[in-house]
């Protein structure tokens, strides 16, 4: 199995960029999605304050 | 004088020549657009810094080919031509920058 | 489908909750499957060995970085002309992906030119121009943020963006212009691909993959910007409340 894995003598440089690469991109897919929950939540809890 | 040759020593003075309308333009535009924000913030030169770099890179090249000897036309020719392209239409897009931001 | 309709925020924002959802999750598989195609499927490359994979998230992600500029540059030009305010969103919202997706191409590329060259950086034509393109998006977003007043900073954004276009051109065809390190042009080529099929076909669908992902991406913050604008209107209160 770890035979297959492997990239013979680069293997730590494509799995170090793929890593990368996926983070940001969820990272890049998260912060929207994170902060809309958090800004509607907090208008939510303004709206049942006023009433 | 400065124990450069005078050929190069007029080949700096004509990338100088060529190349101040230009960072001048752009500089102009950089700080036109960020006229509108307070007024001690730093983002003037940020913005302006990045499109000074064609320029510089072109300039150096041309008076290091000159001190080296080889030839420097292909430099000067394209710093010729963003000056050509620049001149006509800065005007147009600094009053239009400027009626942007001063329009508060 | 009427323009109009889109263009009303309040359209949008309510009937693209569940197409975000769907979405994301296609994207995310079909991503899951491309990179067990580049890492796994995809034959191994004589000259190079495995370490040509890299290309397989480094090219997606540099094409993408000019498209989304383009993008950006385009509905900025839209917004500033036609004043649409949705327009103005999609442009703004795309200058942080397109500022991701550059660093990633950025970011591979150093981590691709280190086996293969033996370097990490070159101050060649599109390493540098790629470099500014970065901070042409990073500036952008900074000066739409400084404005106190959204619809002023949002017509110096597109501004800057669109003065900033002749940076395209310059990081597509350098590679073409100048001599230089990074490997010429192997897939815009229309005559005869230089590249062998099996490799070039994960490629492709990488390309078509990122693509959604900005889609993907661009509605969430779209709706993100439309909220923050339009959060204190009757309408987004109503639609709040059940």
């Amino acid at each position: 199995m770890i035979e297959f894995l492997s990239m013979g003598k680069h293997t730590a440089f494509v799995y170090t960029a793929y890593v990368f690469s996926v983070i940001v991109l969820v990272i890049g897919f998260y912060i929207p999605h994170f902060i809309l929950n958090r800004e509607v939540k907090k208008k939510k809890n303004e709206n049942n304050k006023d009433k | 004088m400065f124990n450069i040759s005078l050929h190069t020593l007029t080949t700096i003075f004509l990338t100088l020549l060529l190349g101040t309308p230009v960072l001048v333009s752009i500089g102009i535009f950089g700080s036109a657009l960020t006229m509108g924000i307070s007024k001690n913030n730093i983002l003037g030169p940020i913005i302006t810094v990045p499109f000074y770099i064609p320029v510089l890179i072109f300039s150096a090249s041309a008076i290091e080919s000159v001190s080296n000897g080889l030839p420097y036309d292909l430099q000067i020719y394209v710093l010729l031509s963003i000056l050509l392209l620049i001149l006509p239409t800065m005007p147009y897009l600094l009053k239009y920058t400027l009626r942007i931001s001063i329009n508060n | 489908m009427n323009i109009s309709k889109i263009a009303n925020l309040k359209y949008f924002y309510k009937h693209t909750k569940n197409v975000s959802k769907i979405l994301s999750f296609i994207t995310f598989s079909l991503f899951i499957v491309g990179i067990f195609w580049g890492l796994y499927i995809a034959p191994k490359d004589y000259l190079q060995g495995d370490s040509y994979r890299i290309i397989y998230v480094h090219v997606p992600a540099a094409w993408l970085s000019l498209q989304v500029y383009i993008v950006m540059a385009v509905t900025g030009f839209i917004a500033l002309v036609w004043k649409i305010k949705i327009m103005e969103i999609i442009s703004i919202q795309s200058a942080s992906i397109g500022a991701y997706f550059t660093l990633i191409a950025l970011v591979t590329g150093m981590i691709w030119g280190k086996p293969t060259w033996g370097t990490y950086w070159v101050w060649d034509a599109r390493l540098t121009s790629e470099l500014i393109l970065l901070f042409l998006y990073i500036g952008i977003i900074v000066i739409y943020s400084s404005f106190t007043d959204k619809r002023q900073g949002a017509k110096i954004a597109a501004l800057l963006a669109i003065v900033g276009l002749i940076n395209i051109p310059i990081i597509h065809y350098s590679v073409e212009w100048w001599n230089t390190l990074h490997q010429g042009p192997t897939v815009t080529k229309f005559e005869k691909p230089s590249a062998h099929i099996t490799m070039l076909m994960p490629l492709l669908y990488m390309l078509l993959v990122f693509n959604l992902y900005f889609v993907t991406v661009l509605i969430k913050r779209v709706r993100l910007g439309i909220f923050q604008r339009e959060k204190n209107t009757k309408w987004m209160e109503s639609y709040l409340n059940d």
